[in-house]
């Protein structure tokens, strides 16, 4: 207890000793969709964040999906055939995890900020053990962590417009879009913002019905299987 | 046209879906067997999920093995009695093959499994059609498919073919396939069948059918369409157990593979009688044994990614 409770200081005074983050200016930004709806032609969707800058400084902006539990199995080869190990549990990692930026990362803040801030998608705190690493290589590999250094666009009068693709395998649940303006080297001011991704209409119906009423579900999949079989059968006759 | 697959959850080109159902189904047609067992590879190498393509084949199938089904009960090809008989047994495969799966699953290895296993059955299949060591069987089967029918039975049947333990305690007389036999015999083969679908999303023709005429001495005429009749009930049986067990049917996915296929069905039925048994018989080797070499391939090269990831969403 008492060594939880002196991590939980030192975690305090660590946080506080990052120089920027006491500031708690207010980037004033904002994003064009609060809620993003996944329906049966989804391709993906761009979500746009924008908003005013100090003058000549950059933006950041990190989008965070949905926690979730991660099982890693490293593959090795066994009798010449690639097998997949025992599993390492990763408890709690985000689902989705973009970075675009408007110069790349490290020509804006150093290793050490960029590390406990997460800004770094090559270099996250995630990536120290060789299970999250793996993670993280297989999420960049499907898309699902994502670096753009180009893109936020700072345009005229410090406005920035940050363009942010989100794939169509994109988790479903609550994002966190968090915007960091930099000037200096040092984060200057900071804003949170959340948005949400759901399944909507004819979509969220049936991945709703195939999780809560599995039993209706495939009953439901196989009329329709045997009506559209049996249907052809009987027109193909009709028609010969 | 991309099409969102809401269990799947993700999204794959419509007409790819449809184009994979045309060929499937094209191939039903021109070879007489269900085809499944070339759907399953294709799709995860477009990228899907193994669990998921099984899952959702074995809904599917219900659909396509029914409109194959209706034509062969016109023709009065079916054997009622015998179909039930595999029934019984496929349904106790498909129940153990759920459950199997489901362990694969858990214990992440369900995809090298189903690889493996694919890799097992098409490579003996292929190579034994390509050097046809089973000459007479797809002979015999084409007689099927041109419509061959068995000589009207009025009444009386002169003597049973005495098919394997037909002396013994569990013996059972199927009239319409002229045949008694002991009932373990399809009871056995049905759970063969089952375990297929179950695991592998196949209906399982393809070892069913030649085991049906050299095991079970059925009228090769029947053997097709009483096939077909079992697959329907146990497809329909292992699609409702993978949904509640394993999540794994996509509904969007079978209705577009459904689609192309049922359209495609009859052209390969139209080219079959226009083709020689022996060719499309060597083209359906090559095909598989293609299908084959590209899952072997996979196995021992090394994969793009080295880890294997499972997300759950909290």
């Amino acid at each position: 207890m008492i060594r939880k409770l002196g991590l939980a200081f030192l975690l305090c005074v660590a946080l506080s000793s990052q120089p920027t983050w006491a500031a708690k200016k207010v980037v004033a930004a904002n994003l064009t969709d609060n809620f993003v709806g996944v329906s049966e032609g989804f391709d993906g969707a761009k979500l746009t964040v924008f908003g005013v800058l100090k003058n000549k400084a950059d933006a950041i902006v990190v989008i965070e999906g949905p926690l979730a539990e991660a099982k890693v199995r490293a593959k090795t080869k066994q009798i010449g055939i690639w097998v997949n190990g025992n599993p390492t549990t990763i408890e709690s990692v985000p689902s989705f995890y973009a970075v675009v930026s408007s110069k790349p990362i490290d020509q804006i803040v150093d290793a050490k900020t960029a590390l406990a801030y997460g800004l770094d998608v090559d270099h996250l705190a995630v990536s120290k053990t060789e299970a999250g690493a793996g993670y993280v290589n297989v999420k960049r590999a499907q898309g699902l962590f994502r670096y753009q250094p180009d893109g936020v666009k700072i345009l005229e009068s410090n406005l920035f417009r940050a363009d942010i693709f989100l794939p169509p395998s994109v988790p479903i649940g609550t994002f966190r879009a968090h915007i960091y303006e930099v000037s200096s080297g040092k984060l200057s001011a900071t804003r949170d913002e959340t948005f949400y991704v759901a399944q909507v209409g004819m979509t969220a119906w049936v991945s709703k019905t195939a999780r809560e009423k599995p039993a209706f579900y495939a009953l439901l999949a196989l009329v329709l299987s045997l009506g559209i079989g049996g249907g052809a059968a009987y027109l193909l006759r009709r028609m010969s | 046209m991309d099409i969102y697959l809401p269990v799947a959850e993700m999204s794959i080109n419509a007409f790819w879906l449809l184009g994979l159902g045309l060929v499937v189904g094209f191939l039903s047609g021109l070879f007489g067997v269900g085809g499944g067992f070339m759907l399953t590879p294709l799709l995860t190498f477009m990228g899907l999920p193994p669990t998921i393509a099984v899952g959702t084949q074995a809904s599917q199938l219900a659909g396509t093995s029914l409109s194959g089904a209706m034509a062969h009960w016109r023709r009065r090809n079916i054997d009622v009695r015998m179909g039930f008989i595999l029934t019984v047994g496929s349904f106790l495969g498909t129940g153990v093959g759920v459950q199997i799966f489901k362990w694969l699953k858990q214990i992440g290895q369900i995809n090298l499994v189903i690889v493996l296993c694919y890799v097992a059955l098409l490579s003996a299949v292929g190579l034994m059609m390509f050097f046809e060591s089973a000459p007479g069987l797809l002979r015999r089967g084409s007689r099927v498919r041109s419509g061959g029918r068995l000589p009207a039975r009025d009444g009386v049947v002169p003597t049973l073919t005495q098919g394997w333990g037909a002396d013994g305690a569990f013996a059972v007389d199927f009239h319409v396939s002229n045949l008694r036999v002991n009932v373990l015999l399809p009871i056995g083969l049905g759970i063969i069948g089952g375990l297929l679908v179950a695991l592998l999303g196949v209906g399982g023709g393809f070892v069913l059918v030649p085991a049906m005429i050299y095991l079970l001495k059925m009228p090769p005429a029947l053997v097709n369409g009483t096939s077909l009749f079992q697959i329907i009930f146990t497809t329909a049986f292992a699609s409702v157990l993978q949904a509640v067990s394993n999540h794994s049917v996509d509904v969007v996915m079978a209705v577009f593979l459904l689609i192309g296929s049922v359209v495609s069905v009859p052209m390969g039925t139209r080219l079959a009688s226009h083709l020689r048994p022996e060719v499309a018989r060597l083209l359906m080797s090559l095909l598989i044994l293609a299908v084959a070499g590209k899952l072997i391939f996979d196995l021992f090269t090394t994969p793009g990614q080295l880890f294997a990831v499972e997300t759950r969403l909290l």
